[in-house]
């Protein structure tokens, strides 16, 4: 059966995936709203919508806007809350045969600590990701995860508070994110997962306003995905944890890159907006190219870059 | 919901710049009700990134076809225009929480301003006996017969700002004369339009004690309540216009807060 395919499995080491392929926070929903086109047992796994203690409302609209390769956003962390989302979402997601991956975040150390102990004993939770790099929120978000100091302490303090492994996400939105990178594996982190977006904006020559009602906004899609391999790439041999790559991936081939640079499992987020079958495109495409060059494994071909 | 490649059945000029798309797409036709909207991405797609929303006009499911009403605004419908018959673009859809209208409505008034007709079309096949469609339009250029591709026993008034076709004046000048003289006993409005329109048509509506849903339309990029993108102010808070709308009761609106 598709997405089950043993060539496709992945080892993080704190948790198996049946394929490489996770959905990112953000462009998923809860998991339950895209169950109607596609089931998400499909996938590797997938990363709630960043919940936080209490709902929040998120950004004044406009909250997206078309670039080129691209698209800009400022949705500001618009959600449920983590009480709602244990009670009305999952049980309707925890049926389906895939790893959930829990986004939290927080206005201050202490707001990520308690997100993490909410989901203490929560079985269906797999692991948490931390939402440290977030360009759209004025408090926490991206000033956290600029700081090596701050990024270490909050993965430290989610790690005391949290029973389940701890996915550290971080922004391309600093000179070196290799420092960032490194402070958060002292820190204890199970593994990394990048990037979130990139800072930017758009203008309205119309009116001279900005386009986004919050100005500034985060870029993804295909215009980031070269920024983001790079910085895969870079994270990946600065670090012994497992990396999640991504940015900008819309098929399987941008999937490969990801993975030959050293990336063990990747990040699709964009692209599911487009395309909400995206994902499952991806898992028949690598499924596809093991069968072409006679791959008995996939996770062999990670850091397989050839650079001489 | 599917997501599907739809063949262009035909794309007919009507009006200056706006056009008549019938795409045969069985699932979508099947499942389509009134209200309803679809993101559609043409082939080959560099011409832009994100899929565009369009109002379901026309459901044919006895056909398999659905159909769109739409107006040249930028590059994507530029390019959708020259589609020719047999041609493939990408649908996502059904979309969007379709109005249930309670059984016992007297009177249904359609509103539509410009293309904003559109979605109130879909209307027509399950209430054109209580139907009453006001249409505006700029002038006679940019006219649409609703009757040609609807026919059935409801009224269709016209109002054009320049008095080319029709009453002369806004679609809301034509619906305040129009309603004047009549005594709806339990008439519900729905309309679609310029957000300035919209606006103004909800305190008409207040005012007069006439029940008022809208249509609302805002960017958006994923059109499926995944991405909380095209959220609108409602007295709940956000709301996603995508998958809690497009159509809004006019009073759960925070109108003031909204730019247009």
């Amino acid at each position: 059966m598709l997405g089950r395919d043993s060539r496709l499995e992945v080892d993080l080491g704190f948790i198996k995936l049946k394929n490489p392929v996770i959905a990112a926070s953000g462009t998923f929903g809860y998991g339950d709203e895209v169950a109607e086109f596609v089931s998400p047992s499909f996938l590797g796994g997938f990363v709630t919508k960043g919940l936080s203690i209490k709902p929040k409302q998120g950004n004044p609209p406009p909250r997206t806007c078309e670039t080129a390769c691209g698209m800009l956003n400022s949705i500001g962390l618009e959600n449920i809350g983590i009480e709602r989302f244990l009670k009305e979402k999952l049980p309707k997601i925890k049926a389906y045969n895939t790893a959930i991956i829990v986004n939290i975040f927080g206005e201050s150390i202490s707001e990520y600590a308690t997100a993490a102990s909410m989901l203490k004993g929560v079985a269906e939770i797999s692991a948490i990701e931390i939402n440290i790099s977030c360009p759209n929120v004025k408090k926490g978000g991206m000033l956290f995860g600029t700081d090596p100091k701050l990024s270490f302490q909050i993965t430290k303090a989610v790690l005391k508070e949290s029973d389940k492994p701890v996915i550290v996400k971080l922004t391309p939105n600093v000179t070196d994110i290799t420092v960032i990178a490194k402070s958060v594996e002292e820190a204890g982190a199970y593994a990394i997962s990048l990037i979130n977006t990139i800072t930017g904006m758009a203008v309205d020559i119309e009116r001279r306003k900005p386009v986004l009602g919050n100005m500034i906004g985060g870029l993804s899609g295909p215009a980031i995905k070269p920024v983001a391999l790079y910085m895969t790439y870079r994270v990946v041999n600065s670090v012994s944890i497992p990396v999640i790559g991504g940015g900008g991936i819309m098929d399987y081939k941008d999937a490969l890159e990801f993975l030959i640079v050293g990336a063990k499992a990747v990040q699709v987020g964009t692209a599911n907006l487009v395309n909400p079958k995206a994902c499952i495109n991806i898992v028949e495409g690598l499924n596809q190219y093991c069968t072409e060059k006679g791959i008995e494994r996939l996770q062999n071909i990670v850091g397989s870059l050839r650079t001489e | 919901m599917s997501v599907l490649d739809a063949k262009v059945v035909f794309n007919k000029c009507l009006a200056k710049e706006i056009y008549f798309l019938l795409l045969k797409a069985k699932e979508v036709s099947l499942k389509a009700k009134p209200g309803q909207f679809v993101m559609l991405k043409l082939y080959p797609d560099r011409l832009a990134f994100l899929r565009r929303p369009f109002s379901i006009c026309l459901s044919l499911p006895e056909k398999d076809i659905f159909a769109i009403l739409y107006t040249i605004k930028g590059k994507v419908t530029q390019s959708m225009s020259s589609l020719n018959t047999g041609a493939t673009i990408s649908v996502v859809g059904p979309l969007g929480n379709p109005l249930k209208l309670p059984e016992n409505i007297s009177d249904l008034i359609l509103i539509g301003g410009g293309i904003g007709i559109a979605p109130l079309i879909s209307f027509l096949p399950m209430y054109h006996e209580k139907a009453h469609f006001i249409a505006g339009f700029r002038s006679s250029e940019d006219y649409i017969d609703v009757k040609e591709i609807f026919p059935g026993t409801y009224e269709y008034i016209v109002a054009t700002e320049d008095g080319s076709k029709g009453y002369k004046g806004t679609s809301l000048d034509l619906f305040r004369q129009y309603t004047k003289s009549r005594v709806f006993n339990n008439a519900i409005v729905i309309s679609c339009g310029p957000l300035a329109m919209l606006k103004k048509l909800s305190k008409i509506c207040a005012q007069a004690k006439l029940t008022c849903y809208v249509f609302l339309e805002t960017h958006m990029a994923c059109g499926m309540g995944l991405c909380q993108g095209c959220v609108v102010k409602t007295k709940q808070g956000y709301k996603r216009v995508c998958k809690d709308g497009p159509i809004f009761s006019a009073e759960e609106i925070c109108w003031e807060e909204i730019r247009d």
